[in-house]
């Protein structure tokens, strides 16, 4: 054994433990188009019908991870960081967590940040009748859409979103989500 | 004359068809599309023929798994459309059918229940 593959080694072991700490049950990093995402949505819905998930779950599974992803999608044309996006399905007690990563133009961090921060104490009614409001305001632009698919999964997981901004560069902020589908909900 | 419509479903887009025969317009399965709006144009085209020739006790069914936010607008486009025919006089219901576990596909009919007229009948299987 040669010291690179040494090394080599220790890295799989670190990330194996990690993985286990936090009871991954699919990771995938790199760029995420619509087929993409089916392919997740195949492998997630594998996984679920071994161990034999109920639908409901499930269900909402789905639609959390179409939110997270579509989202990323919308946020991926002409991204030089596109290809570090991450999507991650762990274990918690009674239900599921739901990471997701990836870059953002600086330019459009603030707006963003300010549309999440006004959800955060919204109430499920609230962000139901926001949804409606939306729903039948007649507008459809692509802008309104991604923050609507922000609003739908926190209606749909009890407002549980966790999120943060991290400077990487001249240009862009890498977005970190997290959210929790319990199946108590 | 209204046309038949057969779309086939695929992984991200629903398969939506219309029977003359028995007189059932049906969209099931996925609803994810990028762009739903040039997706579901062609049946916006077919209610608007619809709207200018309209059938008597038409059914409308829904017997959808998932759909993303933007389908739901598109949904409603449809639902909306059905809503001004029978407004006009034409006899028509609308059948919602979710798995009986999925309380998200019963909450989202029960929301588009509210936004029409026509009798909407919400089924769990």
């Amino acid at each position: 054994m040669t010291e690179s593959t040494d090394k080599n080694l220790q890295f799989l072991s670190r990330f194996r433990a990690s993985m286990f700490e936090n009871q991954i049950m699919l990771s995938y990093k790199g760029e995420i188009s619509q087929n993409i995402m089916l392919g997740l949505l195949e492998l997630t819905e594998r996984k679920l019908d071994s161990s034999n998930e109920d639908q409901g779950i499930k269900s909402k599974i789905f639609n959390v991870m179409v939110g997270c992803l579509q989202n990323i999608t919308y946020h991926s044309e002409d991204n030089k960081h596109a290809k570090s996006s991450m999507f991650l399905i762990g274990r918690i007690e009674d239900g599921y967590a739901i990471y997701s990563g990836n870059a953002i133009n600086n330019d459009k961090v603030s707006d963003f940040k300010e549309k999440l921060m006004s959800m955060t104490d919204m109430s499920g009614t609230e962000l139901s009748l926001f949804y409606k409001t939306w729903l039948t305001s007649g507008e459809m632009s692509d802008k309104n859409g991604i923050h609507l698919g922000l609003i739908d999964i926190a209606r749909r997981t009890g407002n549980t979103l966790d999120f943060d901004f991290e400077n990487i560069d001249a240009d862009y902020s890498y977005f970190s989500l997290r959210t929790e589908i319990k199946s108590t909900l | 004359m209204v046309k038949e419509l057969n779309i086939v479903g695929t992984e991200d887009t629903p398969g939506i068809t219309f029977n003359s025969q028995t007189n059932v317009f049906e969209l099931s399965g996925r609803s994810l599309p990028e762009d739903v709006v040039s997706f579901y144009k062609p049946v916006i085209e077919w209610l608007d023929e619809l709207e200018k020739s309209p059938i008597e006790n038409l059914e409308f069914s829904f017997k959808l798994d998932y759909f993303n936010t933007a389908s739901s607008k598109l949904i409603l486009d449809i639902l909306l459309k059905v809503n001004d025919i029978f407004s006009d006089g034409t006899p028509m219901k609308i059948k919602w059918h979710f798995l009986a576990m999925d309380k998200d596909l019963e909450e989202a009919g029960e929301e588009f229940s509210e936004l029409v007229e026509v009798p909407f009948e919400l089924v769990a299987y």
